[in-house]
């Protein structure tokens, strides 16, 4: 897979969609001003091991950035006394504080620099990012996806390979829209009839029917209750897909934890929320996928082989 | 035993009649849905003191044969209306789940 059909699968799954440049961006930068000279410079990069000092005016625009290859030559010239502004590169490619993510990676794959300035509307300077900046942003995005599976990558890989599936041919769909807990139950109750007249054996639409019972009731008890539940059932297995509109599950370790809950004490009363949804989906699932994160949608992808019991 | 026995053996009140000559193979008493709907076999006679219209949902997915609410509580209205629906016995019996749960382990069930 080359990066740009990464990017691409990336963008599709929604993971790094809501990462602009300010919310990857170092904020803590130093800059130094046109007038500093290049000696300072060198320091500077010395001192906290960086590569590149952007320079700033009495404004805090960006007027320049001077990188270690300016400061060799400058140190060659004998010129290290001499102001930044006579050394340093003037049209620096810079990103804008709300430049989307796929723009960020684009710009490191055309102009092959270690790091960017990040400027607002008005040129201000306001942080830089480094290709390390890029790949913590990566990661953190990562820790909201949680896989039930050995082989990560056979499974993430199939997750996204189903999104576009799903979109077109889905055997079964089931709008959730549920008021309060009154029909929670429905759709999985109608999908076990579907899985059943498929002719599907009795272990596997019990393992499926219980888990998506489990996903629909989160949906109407921690997401409004609006949702979709859909499944492809072929070839001896099925593939179900949960999704809701948020809020989203803040911490999915903890939510993964048997008895640990947010449902309110109401719901707690009607035998809900006892903290068993999600570990009930990992122990009937043969795969699972989920992602989720704090205000985001949530979608839970199962996956059911039959002849696994 | 079917769920007919079940009825005159407990001789608790039958809410809804459903398919009363199915077989009751096992029983079950639990109120925490996610619990019986992961652990409850299918053909289990089930004790509980829920009375909404989930517990009929749950006892549908799971296959259950009969579910007895007990402590004297009664179910609401669409929780019966579903039953019925669903072809599901609900029995009303004023014991706890306890003492439903002898009654119908004394009977063989396990």
């Amino acid at each position: 897979m080359s990066l740009e059909q990464s990017v691409e699968a990336l963008r599709y799954l929604g993971l790094f969609s809501s990462l602009d440049a300010s919310s990857i961006m170092s904020t803590a930068v130093h800059a130094l001003h046109p007038e500093d000279r290049v000696a300072a410079a060198r320091l500077l990069m010395r001192e906290k091991s960086i590569s590149g000092v952007p320079i700033v005016d009495a404004d805090f625009r960006l007027v320049g950035l001077i990188s270690v290859s300016k400061i060799i030559e400058a140190l060659a010239d004998g010129r290290l006394a001499d102001p930044v502004d006579s050394v340093m590169t003037r049209d620096v490619i810079s990103l804008h504080a709300h430049d989307s993510f796929e723009t960020i990676l684009s710009c490191f794959q055309r102009f092959k620099f270690g790091r960017f300035p990040v400027v607002e509307d008005d040129g201000r300077l306001v942080g830089m990012i480094t290709d390390t900046d890029v790949l913590s942003a990566i990661i953190r995005s990562f820790y909201s996806v949680y896989i039930h599976d050995q082989r990560r990558a056979v499974t993430l890989g199939s997750f996204s390979a189903l999104s576009k599936e799903f979109e077109s041919s889905a055997d079964f769909v089931y709008d959730i829209r549920c008021r309060g807990l009154e029909n929670a139950g429905e759709g999985s109750a109608r999908l076990k009839a579907f899985l059943q007249n498929k002719g599907f054996g009795e272990p596997i639409v019990r393992r499926a029917s219980v888990c998506a019972y489990e996903a629909e009731i989160n949906v109407c008890i921690h997401a409004g209750g609006h949702g979709s539940l859909r499944a492809i059932a072929r070839n001896g297995e099925i593939i179900l897909r949960v999704e809701d509109e948020g809020p989203g599950i803040e911490n999915i370790d903890l939510a993964m934890k048997e008895g640990w809950s947010t449902a309110t004490d109401a719901i707690r009363e009607l035998g809900f929320g006892a903290g068993m949804g999600l570990p009930n989906i990992r122990r009937f699932s043969d795969h699972l996928v989920i992602i989720s994160g704090k205000d985001k949608p949530t979608k839970v992808e199962m996956i059911f082989l039959e002849g696994k019991e | 035993m079917t769920v007919h026995d079940v009825i005159k053996s407990l001789g608790a009140d039958v809410a809804v009649e459903g398919d009363t000559t199915r077989l009751v193979t096992s029983g079950y008493a639990c109120d925490l849905l996610s619990e019986v709907i992961a652990k409850a076999a299918p053909g289990s006679a089930w004790a509980t003191i829920q009375t909404h219209v989930n517990v009929i949902a749950v006892a549908a997915m799971v296959g259950i044969s009969v579910v007895i609410v007990c402590e004297g509580r009664t179910c609401e209205s669409d929780a019966l209306e579903h039953a019925t629906k669903e072809h599901l016995t609900v029995l009303y019996s004023r014991d706890s789940a306890y003492t439903v749960s002898g009654k119908l382990y004394v009977l063989g069930l396990r």
